[in-house]
């Protein structure tokens, strides 16, 4: 035993063999428990590269040496199938079939078996598996797992390379083919290695290496055919069923095969996926045609597939109905009602189809009938017109005759937006340290800051140091424990520690600044110093935002240390950053009262956030002239000076050559967009402090700056009254939302939508982007954002459409994806808004005269919308767009051509109903 | 992972069978509960599904979640569904493998004509050819249905047929119990019509690929729900979407869609319900607030169970229950002794033991014994054993509001304002108690309670 371990340890798993084989089953049985401390011991062998390799080394030797001193089957199985020991590597199959060789056949089919059961490794381990079986006689394992090992093994074994069909010849020669193959329909998942080869002609191919074997009656043909039908019938993801669909085509069913499988047929064509119903519905259609398939079940699959969304499935139903009808026109009476059915389908091309079918059959049908019943069906029939698009109300009126129709009367349109946000008031300040303690904490060690959490916690900071700093740091610290910078610099890494024996505040990122002076862990020179400098002058809005957000921290850091502010002038009321003026004019007060001197920066940042929408604006601004004080003054007159946007440049984006760009940001460049360039605010530069004059300057909108921000949450909150000139400096990034990858960026615009300032060209302009997202997430923004700027009355739909229509006509916005944004924005119940958007893209849209595809799309939402919301939308009627016409006129069954004509029909019955009104009000 | 292993002994496969010119879908049980006490097959229902299509796509969406993990879909755990008899009703209850969807299908009076159901909780056997009968099943005659043996079969039949081993992780027993009391806390949010329910289920994401990332939130607007980023009052959370898939099953059954949730305060997601209502029946899926984070984490739970308090309480409510499909607090309260608000306190306990489900459409508690040793695993909560083990180390010091707690070399605050405990903990920091208390918290709360029981028996 002594031997055996040493070699172990040594790593001479050659050894091993020989060694186990010397002992007998009481030296095994002991030297089984040695092994197992051995395998503990050799976990910890880590260190250097050396020190690995040795315990590479003993696990091997280990997983060979513990295999034959196991006595038991269940012990060797767990021994065997530990990941650690065989370090991703296979089982050494001969070694430890050698090792085992005198165990009795009983008990090494035991340990195939409880190999087989491990599922994350019997798959791997069918080498072994399946000699241990083979020696042993006994029945083949079944396992998921072992069934996807043998399938694999099949393949991979090659027996010769000369043969072109290497599959058929494994499976051929493979003893437990017949067990084996009929589990392969059966595993949670198929074997991947099934769909490995799609070529049918590929020597490996699984479809048709089994159809084959079937043909040689190697298989049988029934298993084959009730495994597929039976896997597919079960369901699944569509890559799962693939396979199965294959060889299920590949067996080419006859006639009476498919006709005995009817029932399985109708529920694959029900609730299969696409491909799989398609085949079902062509299988069904056979029959049905020859009259096989009772009427009874026709209509049942009908009913099912009339029920799905795809048009190619539906409308083939359409079309195998009509056949059916045509041959059997008795059978209209059971049939008819299941095509009523596609009324409510939301396509209006599947809608007319299935109007004119029912058209077809209903007259031919009455001749046959008796009168009464054909009486009834008509009116069960009309019952479900009202189903149907406004586009087909004259068709339909023909078909059952307008007294059957429920009687048109113009429906009240009520439009249904979301309630106007109302603003968030700010939770007060805290009131005690340990909840000081906790907001830093919490916004320290987690990831995410919102802007009331920033807010409070900073404010928090500064209140709690102005009356005891003592008492905040005591309870701070602990809090922060583990923060590097909360270190001595002799714990720290010696190259910092030549530098200083405190952090400067470059350094520290964020609020660790603030909380760092109150703990006196950051340099005042470097705090002081930092200020003075005021960072990177790049031309980036987003890095002069992030420089008044920095600036601020330090500020409050600084005063802290040296002449500490009884509490901060711009912690905002609102969540939305914003500051009401009448509650800024008593803070200041409160200053005079404390002799307090405000900081520069923290009254600019108060000044920016104040309210200025004329709402009590000047009565604060009286009361603020009264405080008689710098600040008073320059508050008040702040208020009654009118607080425009940036005046904004704007112009198209041309895609230059792309080999002066970078290749990530090819896919921005490549598209035409539209660009805003901000001019100069004198304002800022002349009447603010440093840092905020940067956000005075000029910046040109166009190119992607390059850096990370962990202060872009704060970015809103530095300008809450003035969201045009931020959505302007954020276009670029929502316009990259609908030109390239990029995703996320859009996720602001509800948030500007929500705050102050007007509702300007940029805003609009970076909605339209929104709406024209990559990803669904981006879209659904810009819809809020819509939603929300309607609900508080400030979207100028005409803006936005022109706006839309541009884009489009750039090629910034897919049309497919501007159609699936409105029609979510339209559905919620907001018609007559988005309609006030589409209404004012249309002529832009359809101007060029070849409208770029997917137009189509959005003319169907168009005109949704309009027979929805109809004169509502616009009571004196609505302007026909120029070109809608000459395209609705240019016939084809295309959808812009179909959707076009659906809209003028629209348009025209709006202006019929808005000149009723007008005559009825005018009587 | 602390599991065990559940093993099923069926005395026949569940099939559905054309008998006698009818159809009949025999339901096979394993193991349970009934008034009687324990039995190896319990006998429930004999009797006719009015809307036989409807009920076994039903019973199929049950299975699904039953087989499915909505996360890490390689690994794979698989239990059958639970069929619970309420007298009036049977309840079929399922629980997916990666603990974050819970299903359930009430077939009501109406759905079984009119029939009666008996009273108890076992396992039913589901297996592949009964998926595919029930998925082919077509036509709406008539359809018996039995839950138990056959009276025939069992004189017949000696010695278990069908045998299933399946492993029953603890935090999968901890996520089912667990669910329950979390949607005890949720609130109708928005009803749908059936046509509206079908466009609106059908606008979902059906895979977890780059179609959907994280929770959508829906708010009611109109007659339809309104996907929206930004959450407001009254908005409902659908953290992965794609969980829904079970529901695509019944859609063409569906009259109509009801929504549950707990009230939004921020944007961190939360779990909801969702419950399509069939001819007579309700088929219910509740979602954990992440695809990748079940239920059983969620420690909604945990205060009520930090100490022995309502542990007594629990005991003697449950000698009361006989397997009611609504269960009155206030009924109990009279029948106990006890004040309400500690029955509906022992109701949470006894939740977490998996001895009550909650349905949302009752707003009730039902009876149910879950055929698990519950129990056991929520006793053995990561967090409930943590801050037991802060507690008998001494590490917690009360001063007023704010109290101290040593864990290692580092020292948390804990805060009570007007009883809602804070800390200065990462796990306060990234869930600001929207998961349940941390272990700091707990073991204040442990220690205050202590202390109080030690003072008041002094």
């Amino acid at each position: 035993m002594k031997d055996l371990l040493e070699a172990v340890r040594a790593g001479r798993k050659q050894d091993v063999p020989g060694l186990v084989k010397s002992m007998t089953t009481a030296e095994r049985r002991a030297a089984a428990v040695e092994l197992k401390a051995l395998r503990r011991e050799v976990r910890g062998w880590n260190g250097d590269l050396d020190r690995w390799r040795q315990r590479d080394a003993a696990q091997y030797a280990l997983l060979v040496a513990g295999a034959g001193c196991h006595t038991g089957a269940a012990a060797a199985a767990a021994w065997l199938g530990a990941r650690e020991l065989r370090n991703w590597r296979p089982l050494p199959t001969a070694v430890l079939l050698e090792i085992l060789a005198d165990r009795d056949p009983a008990w090494l089919g035991d340990l195939a078996h409880r190999l087989a059961d491990r599922a994350s490794t019997a798959g791997e381990d069918y080498p072994l598996i399946s000699e241990l079986v083979r020696i042993a006689q006994c029945p083949v394992p079944t396992t998921d797992a072992f069934v996807h090992g043998w399938a694999e093994s099949l393949i991979s074994a090659r027996p010769s390379h000369a043969s072109r069909a290497t599959l058929p010849l494994a499976l051929r020669n493979d003893p437990h083919v017949r067990v084996l193959v009929p589990r392969l329909f059966e595993t949670v998942e198929p074997a991947p290695v099934l769909s490995w080869y799609e070529d049918p002609e590929a020597p490996n191919h699984w479809p048709s290496a089994l159809a084959r074997l079937s043909e040689e009656g190697v298989l049988e043909r029934s298993v084959l055919v009730d495994g597929c039908v039976a896997r597919l019938l079960r369901g699944g993801r569509p890559g799962q069923l693939r396979f199965f669909l294959i060889l299920l085509k590949r067996l080419a069913l006859t006639p009476q095969e498919e006709l005995d499988r009817t029932a399985d047929w109708i529920a694959m064509a029900a609730d299969g996926p696409s491909p799989l119903a398609a085949h079902a519905q062509e299988v069904l259609a056979r029959p049905a045609e020859s009259g096989e398939l009772p009427v009874g079940q026709l209509a049942e699959m009908s009913g099912a597939v009339l029920f799905r969304t795809e048009k190619k499935l539906v409308r083939a139903q359409l079309v195998l109905l009509g056949k059916v009808l045509r041959r059997e026109p008795s059978a209209a009476g059971e049939l008819l009602p299941v095509v009523a059915e596609a009324f409510g389908h939301e396509d209006t091309g599947v809608q007319e189809r299935a109007l004119k079918l029912v058209a077809r059959h209903l007259s031919s049908s009455g001749r046959k009938r008796a009168e009464d019943v054909d009486d009834s069906l008509r009116k069960e029939l009309a019952d479900c017109a009202d189903r149907l698009s406004p586009v087909h109300r004259t068709l339909a009126a023909e078909v059952f005759g307008q007294e059957l129709l429920s009687a048109e009367t113009v429906p009240y349109y009520e439009e249904t937006l979301p309630p106007a946000p109302v603003p968030r008031l700010m939770a007060p300040a805290p009131d005690t340290v340990a909840e000081t303690v906790e907001l830093v904490a919490a916004l320290l060690k987690s990831r995410s800051m919102s802007v009331p959490e920033f807010e409070r916690a900073l404010d928090g900071l500064v209140r709690h140091s102005y009356r005891d700093r003592e008492a905040l740091a005591e309870a701070l610290r602990p809090a922060l424990s583990g923060s590097w910078w909360l270190e001595d610099a002799s714990d720290r890494d010696a190259s910092d520690r030549k530098a200083s024996p405190l952090p400067s505040a470059e350094q520290l990122h964020g609020m660790e600044v603030v909380a760092a002076a109150v703990l006196e862990r950051v340099s005042l020179s470097s705090l002081r110093d930092g200020r003075v400098r005021g960072g990177s002058t790049a031309d980036c809005a987003h890095l002069a935002l992030d420089a008044v957000v920095n600036d601020r921290l330090w500020e409050a850091a600084h005063r802290i240390r040296t002449r500490p502010l009884p509490f901060l002038l711009a912690t905002p009321t609102e969540e939305s950053g914003t500051l009401e003026a009448g509650e800024l004019v008593e803070r200041l007060r409160s200053y005079q009262r404390l002799c307090a001197d405000p900081a520069s920066g923290d009254f600019a940042q108060a000044l920016l956030r104040v309210r200025r929408d004329g709402s009590g604006g000047d009565g604060a601004a009286v009361a603020a002239a009264a405080l008689g004080t710098r600040e008073g003054e320059r508050l008040a007159a702040w208020l009654r000076a009118d607080g425009d946007a940036a005046p904004l440049l704007r112009r198209v984006h041309e895609p230059g050559p792309p080999s002066q760009h970078h290749w990530w940001d090819r896919a921005r460049d490549a598209v035409r967009h539209i660009v805003l360039e901000t001019r100069e605010r004198l304002v800022l530069q002349h009447e603010f402090p440093q840092p905020f004059q940067r956000l005075g300057r000029p910046h040109s909108g166009q190119g992607r700056c390059y850096h990370w921000s962990a202060l872009e949450s704060q970015w809103l909150s530095v300008m809450p009254e003035d969201r045009d000139t931020l959505a302007a400096w954020l276009l670029p990034e929502v316009t990259a939302c609908a030109t390239s990858e990029a995703r996320g960026s859009a996720l602001v615009l509800p948030r500007l939508a929500e705050s102050g300032g007007p509702a300007g060209e940029a805003l609009h302009l970076a909605v339209a982007c929104g709406l024209g997202a990559r990803h669904a997430e981006d879209r659904l923004s810009a819809v809020d954002a819509l939603l929300v700027l309607a609900a508080r009355g400030q979207l100028d739909g005409e803006r936005l459409g022109r706006d839309v229509a541009e884009l489009v006509s750039l090629g910034t916005v897919k049309p497919n994806r501007l159609a699936d944004a409105v029609r979510t924005a339209a559905a919620t119940g907001a018609y007559a808004t988005t309609w006030s958007v589409l209404g004012a893209a249309l002529p832009g849209l359809l101007e060029a005269g070849h409208p770029p595809r997917g137009t189509g799309e959005i003319l169907s939402v168009a005109a949704d919308c309009l027979e929805r919301c109809g004169a509502a939308a616009e009571p004196d009627g609505v302007p026909e767009p120029r070109g809608l016409a000459e395209l609705a006129a240019r016939g084809g069954s295309s959808q812009l051509v179909t959707q076009a004509n659906r809209l003028l029909t629209a348009l025209r019955h709006s202006h019929d109903q808005s000149r009723t009104q007008i005559a009825e009000n005018s009587r | 992972m602390t599991r065990s292993v559940q093993a099923l002994a069926y005395s026949r496969s569940s099939a559905l069978e054309s008998a006698g010119g009818g159809r009949l879908l025999g339901l096979e049980t394993a193991g349970g509960l009934t008034p009687t006490g324990a039995e190896p097959h319990p006998r429930f229902f004999s009797g006719f599904l009015t809307s036989p299509q409807a009920a076994a796509r039903g019973l199929l969406a049950v299975a699904d979640v039953a087989s499915t993990r909505y996360y890490q879909r390689e690994l794979r755990a698989s239990l059958d569904p639970v069929v619970t008899g309420n007298g009036d009703r049977l309840r079929c209850e399922s629980f997916s493998g990666c603990c974050g969807v819970y299903a359930r299908l009430d077939v009501l009076q109406e759905g079984l004509d009119g029939a009666e159901t008996g009273h108890g909780t076992t396992n039913v056997d589901v297996n592949n050819p009964l998926r595919e009968a029930l998925s082919r099943l077509a036509g709406d005659d008539p359809l018996h249905l039995r839950v138990g043996p056959d009276e025939l079969a069992v004189t017949t039949l000696d010695g278990p047929v069908v045998e299933k081993k399946v492993p029953l992780p603890d935090r999968w027993l901890r996520g089912f119990a667990e669910a329950q009391v979390v949607s005890a806390g949720f609130d109708l949010r928005a009803e749908l019509s059936a046509d509206e329910a079908v466009r609106f289920l059908r606008s979902l994401p059906r895979s977890s690929g780059s179609a959907s990332r994280g929770a959508m939130w829906v708010v009611p607007a109109g007659r339809t729900l309104r996907p929206t980023t930004r959450p407001g009052p009254g908005a409902v959370c659908l953290p992965g979407p794609e969980r829904l898939t079970a529901l695509q099953r019944v859609l063409r059954q569906a009259t109509g869609l009801r929504v549950y949730g707990p009230p939004v305060a921020d944007g961190a997601a939360t779990s909801s319900a969702w419950e399509v209502t069939l001819p007579g029946m309700r088929l219910t899926l509740t979602l954990s607030p992440d695809a990748a984070r079940g239920f059983s984490g969620e420690g909604g739970v945990l205060e009520a169970l930090a100490t022995d308090e309502a542990a007594e309480d629990a005991e003697l409510i449950s000698v009361l229950l006989a397997w009611e499909p609504r269960i009155d607090p206030a009924d109990l309260a009279e029948q106990s002794g006890l004040t309400v608000a500690r029955v509906r306190a022992a109701l949470v306990r006894l939740g977490t033991a998996g001895r009550v489900g909650y349905d949302l459409a009752d707003a009730a508690y039902f009876h149910r014994e879950l055929p698990y040793d519950a129990d056991r695993a929520e006793r053995h909560n990561p967090r409930l054993v943590a801050a037991r083990a802060l507690v008998s180390a001494g590490a917690v010091r009360i001063a007023g509001a704010t109290a101290t707690v040593a864990s290692g070399d580092r020292r948390y605050q804990v805060r009570d304002s007007d009883g809602v405990l804070s800390c200065t903990c990462t796990w306060w920091a990234d869930y600001r108690g929207s998961r349940g208390p941390c272990k700091h918290a707990l073991a204040v709360r442990m220690t205050k309670r202590g202390a109080q029981t030690a003072g008041g028996a002094r």
